[in-house]
């Protein structure tokens, strides 16, 4: 069971779009040992645009690495490339708090609630796929 | 310099600089919502190789974003398009009755180019040559890749009896036509009918036309209270969001319009000069009628539409028995061509040539264990923009992982296709916000039949129309262009 904490609107309707579970986070424990087997993708890699500009290290270190990059990056249309904006930031959040968060997606029965939608229609070996990816992605 | 070109691309919508309509009041600002630019990977393992895109639309354009973003510095992508911006088709019905401008649809290619490194050539594409993998511009200069995505969106066909797009414009190509079609409604008498009509799928955004005759409906109710909407569709019954868009055209959950709705229209004459139409349809309880000579004030044929000329002349395209239109077959895991080596070799004849967005045909089926009556244009892969930039961003990974020389694509179970579509049903006005719906589907790989299905339970709607999702419509939108254009 999670917790959630619905962001409200000033309208008093339920922002519902994400569950807010940072604040706990309880049925993680077993996942989390599958979610570290997962190929390590992180690192840091010096980067610069094209155009000459340096920026912040964004993406994941190496590009060799496929693992998921496919599949998380059917979320950046809502949430920006990389998960890095849109309805909610999603880069850098740790594994195992986004996967929770899309099982719980999942599972919900919410009829007006997009994002139930959508991750009803991944597998498991996928949502932790993206979690994995997303988690070192855009940082 | 790079963060303000960015934010100018995105600054029509949620960051608003342009006009506030006053639906964007509603629409709580959050700063997580402005997207940070990635840089291109520093890496040249690619170099010496070069892939051409054509056609800078929702699909060729995230192509050719991230062939760059996974391909790295080395890699070099040319994007050829035809016009110096992009007018998003998305958002255009509400151009159409005055809520937004059509200069808010535009999009340029200026991140492609300064960001992402990509080298844009402003050029229209005579003929492919998917043998050579080179495109023939209309000026005659030749580009040639390493691979070649070809991405030119559709062709709209003719229709029957005295038809003239000039007089009677679809507006279903976001452009000059959307803005004509803008004047003749504001310029149409109370009491005028507006008839739109819906070609035999697959077409261009399946919920789209019901969705304008929604967002048209709701601007009659207002301005031209007299006059009523005629929605005549070839299709046998609504495609797609069946209970939500009937309820609207009945005039349920505060729709407060109501719009006549046909199904199995043949249309047999267009006037475009008198604007009238003829046809037949069916009636709810099966029973063929005739209709003569009907007269509108609006007159708004969409007619069928197929992959452009530049793929059908190429050998590109096969025959869509459904609707007698050509589109560029594709294998589902890479969109690269299926078009066969000959009638006895299955093979693959044009390696190296992708077919991305709404020119292609992707293989889909029910998934595996579906006993229920298949429903007109499910499980097809819908031809839409949220799902067109998915498409680019599954060719670009098939195509640097090939350039790499990674021999495991094709092994993987992993391809997703994510479709979302938001509707409005009712616009708003100064106090109130409007309403809107969403359709959302989910297609996953079977990698037995080679085909895309679309998952069990979906698609998926919203089970009503609601304010919310009239505000997220607004973040879905500028997010999906920012990850296609910035
Ligand atoms: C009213 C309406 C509402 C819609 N709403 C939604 C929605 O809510 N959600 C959604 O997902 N989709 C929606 N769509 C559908 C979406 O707009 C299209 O599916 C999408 O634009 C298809 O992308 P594409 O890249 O295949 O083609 P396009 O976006 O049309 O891009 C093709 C590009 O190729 C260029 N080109 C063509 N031929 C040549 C040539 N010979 N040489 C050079 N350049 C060329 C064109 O100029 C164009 O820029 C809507 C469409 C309409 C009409």
């Amino acid at each position: 069971m999670f917790l959630s904490r619905h962001r409200t609107t000033p309208h008093g309707q339920s922002r519902g779009l994400r569950p807010r579970t940072t604040a706990v986070v309880v049925a993680g424990m077993a996942l989390t040992a599958a979610l570290v087997a997962a190929p390590a993708i992180a690192g840091s890699i010096g980067v610069s645009s094209s155009a000459g500009a340096t920026a912040a290290v964004v993406g994941p270190a190496s590009i060799s690495s496929t693992s998921g990059r496919l599949l998380a990056s059917n979320c950046y249309q809502c949430h920006g490339t990389y998960g890095t904006g849109g309805f909610e930031r999603l880069s850098g959040e740790s594994a195992t708090e986004l996967y929770g968060e899309l099982k719980e997606f999942a599972a919900s029965t919410s009829s007006n609630n997009i994002m139930a939608a959508h991750a009803a229609g991944y597998t498991d070996a996928q949502l932790r796929a993206i979690a994995v990816y997303l988690s070192t992605a855009g940082r | 310099m790079q963060r303000r070109d960015f934010l100018g691309l995105v600054a029509t919508g949620t960051l608003g600089v342009v006009t506030l309509p006053a639906w964007l009041r509603f629409v709580e600002p959050e700063p997580a919502r402005a997207a940070s630019l990635i840089p291109v990977p520093n890496d040249s393992t690619l170099k010496g190789k070069r892939v051409i895109v054509v056609g800078g639309g929702m699909a060729g354009t995230a192509a050719a974003k991230y062939l760059r973003l996974w391909g790295g510095t080395g890699l070099a992508v040319t994007l050829i398009e035809q016009a110096p911006a992009y007018t998003s088709n998305i958002m255009s019905n509400m151009v159409l009755v005055g809520e937004r401008t059509l200069s808010s649809l535009n999009y340029t290619y200026n991140s492609l180019k300064s960001w992402y490194g990509v080298t844009v050539v402003q050029g229209r594409v005579a003929s492919v040559n998917p043998s050579a993998r080179s495109v023939t511009l209309a000026n005659g200069a030749v580009y040639a890749g390493d691979a070649l995505v070809v991405a030119p969106g559709l062709e709209f066909t003719g229709l029957p009896g005295h038809y003239d797009v000039n007089l009677t414009p679809h507006a279903w190509q976001a452009g000059p036509q959307t803005a004509q079609l803008a004047n003749q409604l504001a310029s149409m008498p109370n009491g005028a009918d507006v008839v739109i009509t819906v070609p035999r799928a697959p077409y261009r955004c399946p919920p789209g036309p019901y969705e304008r005759a929604c967002v048209i409906a709701d601007w009659l109710k207002a301005n031209r209270p007299s006059s009523r909407l005629y929605l005549l569709d070839a299709n046998p019954g609504i495609l797609v969001e069946q209970t939500n868009f009937a309820n609207a055209f009945a005039g349920r959950n505060a729709s407060g319009y109501t719009v006549t709705y046909r199904h199995d229209v043949a249309i047999t004459d267009l006037d475009s000069v008198g604007k009238a139409i003829t046809y037949t349809y069916r009636d709810d309880a099966g029973v063929s009628k005739a209709v003569t000579a009907q007269r509108a004030g609006v007159l708004n044929p969409i007619p069928p539409m197929q992959a452009p000329a530049i793929l059908r002349d190429a050998g590109l395209c096969t025959v869509n028995t459904a609707n007698g239109m050509q589109y560029a077959p594709v294998q589902a895991l890479t969109f690269e061509s299926s078009v066969p080596t000959s009638a006895t070799n299955p093979a693959p004849r044009y390696p190296g040539v992708y077919v991305v967005g709404d020119s292609s045909a992707v293989p889909a089926e029910w998934y595996p264990g579906y006993t229920g009556v298949p429903t007109v244009g499910i499980p097809a892969i819908p031809k839409a923009g949220h799902i067109g930039n998915q498409e680019g961003k599954t060719a670009a990974s098939a195509i640097v992982r090939r350039l790499r020389g990674d021999t495991t694509l094709g092994a993987e179970t992993d391809l997703v296709l994510n479709s979302a579509c938001y509707t409005p049903i009712t616009r708003g006005n100064a106090t109130t916000p409007g309403t809107a719906t969403w359709l959302s589907a989910v297609y996953e790989y079977n990698p037995l039949a080679k085909s895309m299905y679309a998952a069990q339970g979906q698609p998926r709607a919203a089970a009503s129309a609601t304010t919310r999702n009239f505000s997220d419509m607004l973040v879905w939108f500028n997010t999906v262009m920012g990850d296609t254009f910035a």
